[in-house]
Order: structure tokens, then C-alpha cells, then sequence
């Protein structure tokens, strides 16, 4: 009869190791990144605490992201250009910690195309550059205490959301126009990484492979993009039990481009979790498999959902790219409030 | 009565969204869930900012640049009439369950979103391997369309395969039907019973016809002794 509450204590040690290996990042990294939130906010007035701060279940602000440039979609919270030059950079300061070093450098490479197409383009009305994209809180920083930061503009919506020392970047949107451009004498491609991985993927398929992940219809946007909350669909395409092991590897490391976006610690929990479910994980295409060319696929497992679909607007699908990130399960942290 | 800064102010903003945005065409996307007693039904059409005016003019009937309930109702049950569902080749008839407009101003920039939900009931439970095709003949012209099929939520179905047309305005999902426990006892329960009780009543009667046998056969023992006696 005794060994019962000790069965209970060791189960409960057990679930909660096990839940903290699936998603969490170290107790030194969420500190770091609510004191980096913290010293931002420390910067702000009265006025702009106002507009920066949600209460963590406002609906409406965790509605409110999109693909769309500002001159189409309105955003809350606080606009980088309206941020003195000290303030700018506590902000890029609380991103640096709450991302990975590749991740921070693919959100400033998609921010820096906007600032490329806004000034080839005037901007205009659909105010495109660095100055037009938001940040916001949803909740209060805290070690212990939920609560989301949101960052986001044209092309690129992160939505991620800390439980204690668990996070989640689910829901976020990224992409990118143009998809390649110059800066400082060198060729910039933010998505490039997404772009090459997928294609080695497809390409390394045999014909029969192929025969079932290639979808053989047009997929002109993204299926669950933005304004898609909480719709879940069929998963299609290859399995990822019908693939090699090295196949299976090529998947997991294209799913690392939007996983690792997050900081480290949190990567590589998620990452732990994809490997577990990868047999149940699904790969889908639509499009030609030459390299380079305009091409859709869908990344879809049990707590997974990735989509990349080019956008024939702008001429050059190629240069103008969509893409979302999703966790059925754990959207803006459900799961992890569960437990 | 606008001016030529404005009207070309206005050209150039729209040229400014079609180097970002989806311009001329209206994306409609459905997904389809199967459920055992009906058929459900979600519709997205997004315009882009080529389009919205067409589908607006369309949907504001009296102009008066606002979407009333009445009007959102009226342009549903339109969009519904060139809408078709079947499963296994007996057509659905369907019901618009709720609809979802965006303000004008929203759908003409571009970011505008109209949700239509509708269902269509099953005359019978679902059973089987069975095919559901579904078919939008809604504005051909300037349409993206896209199809799924959303994960069941009921454990019994299984979506098994989904085929599209090319541009996805025409799908068909195969999917099977497993009775559930309860279900399958319920239809199977009145067989074993009936079964149960043909067994006892042919028991009882072979017991009886013993019983009447060996009773039978002592009588004419009992004859037979009585007779040596």
C-alpha cells in the first residue's frame, strides 16, 4: 500500500521530465529572455507600455497577424519606427534572446527585403520597410507565468508563447520579397535554406516515392495560413515510414528551418519531439522538381504542420514566398497549459 | 466628382499591391468534414483587389456600401445554389448554417475574408468504403480554388484518398466507415437475441422429444418385465 504514492511521486517526476524534454529550453535561457523583455519595456513610457502590453488571452491581438503589408492589415502594439534608436535596439535585443542565431538572422533578412521592395517599389500606401513591422506583449515576462511576444509586419508574423521554461513559436508566418536580393555586394536569400533543402528532399525521392507525394494539382496559396486557426486538414503526400532513413534525416533537418527559429534550447526539444513522430510524418508536393522552380510542399505530422507555397503575384513566384508554421496540438501554447 | 491626382493615386496603389498581393484573382477555399450523420462544409473566398469590387457590387445589392444580414444571406444561399455535394452519387442538399463577412473596406484592400459554413444531412448512417465528391462552379473566371478534407474527428472514419481536378474546383474524397462498438451492438443485438432464443427453443424441443423418448422406451420396459414376471 506504501508503494503506491511513491509510484504516484515517480510517475509524476517522469511526466514531468518527459514534458519538459519534449519542449523546454534551460531555466538560464528563459531568464535571459524575460530580462532582455524586461530592460525593453524598462525603456518605454507610460504611453507606449500601453500600447504594448495584452492581457495573455486577448483574443483579438493574438487574431491579429498576417502576411499583409500595413497599408492592408492593421496591427497593434508598438511600430519599430515610432521607437527611439535605443529603444529599436532593446527591442532587436529581446529577439536576439528569444531566437536562435540563424533564426534572429532569417527575421532580419526577410525585415531587410521589405526595406529592399519598399524602396524599389515607394512604399506608398502599403507602407512597406524596417519601420512598419509591430511588437506586442500578451502577458507580462515572466519566468514562470505565460505570456507571448509578438513580432511582425509584411511577410513575417512570430507569435511565441513562453510557459515557464516551455515555448513555442506556433502559429507563426514567414516570407519573403523579394526572395533574393544584394546587400552589401552579397546575394541574400532569407527562405534559401527552405528552398534547397526541399528540393535535395524531392529529388532524392525514387519514382515510386514520388508517385505519392507528388500531389499533381495546383496549390496557388497557403492552406492553413493566416486567418486558419484551429482548422486542421487530411495529411497527404508521402509518409514518413515509407521513406529511408536518410530521407527521413533530409525532412527533419528542412522541418529545422522553421523549428530552429527559436532559440536553441526550444529547437532542439521540438526537434526531439519530430524525431519521435517522424514514421507518422507526411510530405506533400505540388509543382515541377526542377531546382529553382516554382514549387509548393507541405510538411504535416501528428504535432507539426509546415507549408511553403511561391506566389505567382509580383511576376516570379520564385521571388515572392509564403510560408506558415503550426502546431496542431500546442497553438499559442494550448498544449503545454493543459498540463 | 474625382479627380485625376486621385484616380491616379488610386491606379498607382493598386499597381503597388500587385507587386505584393493576390490581385486578380478570388481564392475559395473549402474544407470538408465527414462526419456520420452529415456533411460539413466551410467556404473562404478571399478577393484580391482586382476582383473585390466585382464580388462586392455583387453582395451590396442596394449599394449603399455596407453588408447587411439580409444581403449576407441572399449572396450565401447564391453561392450554395452552384455549390454540389454527393456521396456515393446521391446528391446532398445543402443548408447554410452561418455566414461571415468581412467589412467592404476590408474586402476591397485585399485582406477581406467571407466564411460561409454550411452542412448537408445524411438520409442513413454512413457505413462502408464510400467517395464523396465535391464540385464549385462558383466564378470559374477569376477563381483560385482550393479542397480539403479536415482530419475526422470521429474515430470511425478514415479519409483514405483525395483526388482534385487541376485547378481544385472539383475533389473527391474516399474515406471508410467502421460501425462503432455501440452502434454494431445495437444493430447486431436483436440478431443475437433472436438467435439465443431459436437455440433455446430448439433445445427445449429436443429435451422434450427425449425425455418424451425415454419415457416412451420405459413404459415398453416396464411392459416387458411385467410380461417375464
Amino acid at each position: 500500500m506504501q508503494a503506491r504514492p511513491l509510484l504516484l511521486i515517480f510517475l509524476i517526476l517522469f511526466a514531468h521530465s518527459a514534458l519538459g524534454g519534449a519542449s523546454a529550453q534551460t531555466d538560464s535561457s528563459i531568464s535571459k529572455i524575460v530580462a532582455a523583455a524586461t530592460s525593453f519595456l524598462s525603456t518605454l513610457d507610460d504611453a507606449q507600455r500601453h500600447k504594448v502590453q495584452f492581457e495573455f488571452k486577448d483574443e483579438t491581438q493574438r487574431k491579429r497577424w498576417s502576411n499583409l503589408p500595413m497599408g492592408i492589415f492593421k496591427r497593434e502594439g508598438l511600430r519599430s519606427g515610432d521607437l527611439s534608436e535605443p529603444q529599436r535596439k532593446a527591442m532587436w535585443t529581446v529577439l536576439q534572446a528569444a531566437l536562435s542565431a540563424n533564426g534572429y538572422e532569417k527575421i532580419a533578412r526577410i525585415v531587410e527585403a521589405d526595406e529592399v521592395l519598399g524602396k524599389s517599389d515607394g512604399g506608398g500606401r502599403l507602407m512597406f520597410g524596417k519601420d512598419e513591422y509591430y511588437v506586442s506583449f500578451l502577458g507580462a515576462p515572466s519566468a514562470s507565468e505565460p505570456w507571448i511576444l509578438q513580432f511582425g509586419g509584411h511577410h513575417l508574423a512570430l507569435n511565441i508563447t513562453f510557459v515557464g521554461n516551455l515555448a513555442t513559436i506556433a502559429p507563426s508566418h514567414t516570407g519573403v520579397q523579394p526572395a533574393i536580393y544584394q546587400l552589401e555586394g552579397k546575394t541574400i536569400r532569407p527562405l534559401g535554406q527552405e528552398t534547397d533543402k526541399a528540393f535535395a528532399l524531392i529529388n532524392s525521392l525514387n519514382d515510386a516515392q514520388r508517385k505519392e507525394a507528388i500531389l499533381g494539382v495546383q496549390m496557388r496559396d497557403l492552406v492553413l495560413g493566416p486567418g486558419r486557426d484551429g482548422q486542421s486538414i487530411q495529411p497527404e503526400g508521402i509518409k514518413g515510414s515509407s521513406l529511408t532513413e536518410k530521407q527521413r534525416e533530409m525532412l527533419l533537418d528542412l522541418a529545422s528551418e522553421w523549428t530552429g527559429i527559436q532559440n536553441e534550447a526550444a529547437a532542439k526539444a521540438k526537434m526531439l519531439d519530430l524525431q519521435k513522430n517522424v514514421a507518422e510524418t507526411w510530405f506533400a508536393w505540388s509543382g515541377p522538381t526542377e531546382k529553382n522552380s516554382a514549387a509548393y510542399f507541405r510538411i504535416q505530422g501528428p504535432t507539426v504542420i509546415i507549408e511553403y507555397a511561391p506566389q505567382r503575384l509580383g511576376g516570379d513566384a520564385t521571388k515572392h514566398i509564403h510560408t506558415i508554421y503550426r502546431e496542431p496540438t500546442n497553438e499559442f501554447g494550448a498544449g503545454f497549459l493543459k498540463h | 466628382m474625382k479627380s485625376w491626382p486621385l484616380i491616379l493615386a488610386m491606379l498607382l496603389a493598386i499597381s503597388r499591391v500587385a507587386e505584393a498581393h493576390r490581385l486578380d484573382d478570388l481564392l475559395q477555399a473549402a474544407f470538408i468534414e465527414i462526419t456520420p450523420t452529415e456533411i460539413r462544409l466551410q467556404l473562404n473566398l478571399n478577393p484580391g483587389v482586382e476582383v473585390s469590387d466585382k464580388l462586392i457590387w455583387m453582395i451590396d445589392r442596394d449599394g449603399d456600401r455596407t453588408i447587411s444580414a439580409a444581403e449576407e444571406k441572399i449572396f450565401s444561399e447564391c453561392l450554395k445554389q452552384r455549390l454540389s455535394v454527393s456521396v456515393d452519387n446521391h446528391p446532398l442538399a445543402l443548408e447554410v448554417l452561418s455566414a461571415e463577412f468581412d467589412p467592404p473596406s476590408e474586402l476591397r484592400s485585399g485582406s477581406g475574408n467571407i466564411k460561409v459554413e454550411m452542412r448537408g444531412r445524411l438520409s442513413h448512417p454512413l457505413a462502408g468504403m464510400l467517395r464523396l465528391r465535391f464540385e464549385n462552379r462558383n466564378w470559374s473566371e477569376m477563381s483560385a480554388y482550393l479542397v480539403n478534407a479536415v482530419l475526422p474527428r470521429n474515430p470511425t472514419i478514415r479519409i483514405l484518398k483525395q483526388v482534385r481536378n487541376d485547378n481544385q474546383s472539383l475533389g473527391w474524397i474516399d474515406f471508410s466507415v467502421e460501425p462503432s462498438k455501440s452502434e454494431g451492438w445495437t444493430r447486431t443485438a436483436p440478431l443475437i437475441a433472436t438467435a439465443l432464443l431459436a437455440m433455446s427453443g430448439l433445445l427445449f424441443i429436443c429435451r422434450k422429444q427425449r425425455v418424451d423418448s425415454i419415457r416412451r422406451g420405459n413404459q415398453i420396459d416396464g411392459g416387458g418385465v411385467a410380461s417375464v414376471k
